[in-house]
């Protein structure tokens, strides 16, 4: 499969998961709505990081360091609407 | 990585999209991010009833549409990147001009958005999530609009040639930058449209 393809199904799948997060709150039962968007958010998160900034093969320490922010703040949200 | 970064790398170090200081900059601008996403977060625990109440008065359709403006963005600029690498700078041209209009397409919901409150009369004083949803919100458009400048102005460049002896590492900063600002919203999309 080429980049282009590559890109192409990330694309959907980021808009696919966009509109289950939108739909999630009228779906989700409330205990689990919290940890379901998050959920989607980091994979939504991770997707863009890895694919379309192309940090997939790039320094560690930068990739971490992007993605510690996204899991940051993902948890952060989690952990205080959960307590 | 650009043919550019990729020769003056040392060998076997690893890669960096575009120009590390770039990567300095978006690094400070998610910290900026990350506190102001904090006291988002925060300030929703310690008044949720004022929070409810303020994203009801939302568009949850415009939250998606601008949603989706921005990724169909990153994804035409990672486009414009993958079409440079494989037949040069000047091929990413059209993709980056192309994701500078879904930039615009966030920016007219968005002001639409805006236009509807103070329509209904919110403003920065009206709540607590008010005063965050216009701050993060307008500082996140602030971001969108320099991206969109950042991508017409390297889109420009490349189609001139300008770059065509330099490799990918302009138009590599310019699409870092830009898949920084839709990751911010992807963080910022939940907290003020979907969770209750």
């Amino acid at each position: 499969m080429s980049r282009a393809e590559t890109l192409s199904q990330h694309w959907i799948m980021l808009l696919a998961l966009t509109v289950a997060a939108a739909l999630a709150a009228t779906v989700v039962p409330a205990p689990w709505l919290t940890p379901a968007v998050a959920a989607l958010t980091v994979i939504k998160g991770r997707t863009v990081i890895d694919s379309f900034m192309g940090l997939r093969g790039a320094s560690p320490l930068l990739r971490h360091s992007v993605s510690a922010w996204l899991a940051g703040v993902v948890a952060l949200g989690v952990v205080i609407r959960l307590t | 990585m650009s043919d550019a970064a990729a020769d003056t790398a040392r060998p076997g170090a690893y890669a960096v999209p575009g120009d590390l200081a770039m990567w300095w900059f978006i690094l400070a601008e998610l910290a900026v991010f990350g506190a102001l996403l904090a006291s988002l977060i925060v300030a929703g625990a310690l008044a949720p009833e004022v929070f409810a109440a303020g994203r009801a008065g939302l568009h949850p359709v415009a939250g998606l549409a601008n949603t989706v403006m921005l990724l169909t963005g990153s994804y035409l600029v990672a486009r414009g990147i993958d079409a440079a690498a494989a037949e040069g700078p000047r091929r990413c041209a059209p993709w980056f001009l192309a994701a500078t209009l879904a930039g615009a397409g966030y920016v007219a919901v968005k002001l639409g958005e805006y236009a509807d409150l103070a329509a209904a009369g919110y403003n920065l004083r009206t709540s607590t999530f008010h005063f965050f949803y216009f701050f993060t919100t307008v500082f996140h458009l602030m971001h969108v609009v320099l991206g969109m400048i950042v991508l017409a102005a390297v889109a420009r460049r490349c189609r001139r040639g300008d770059y065509d002896d330099e490799g990918l590492r302009a138009p590599e900063s310019a699409a870092s930058y830009w898949h920084m600002v839709d990751l911010v919203w992807l963080a910022l999309f939940p907290l003020l449209y979907v969770l209750p």
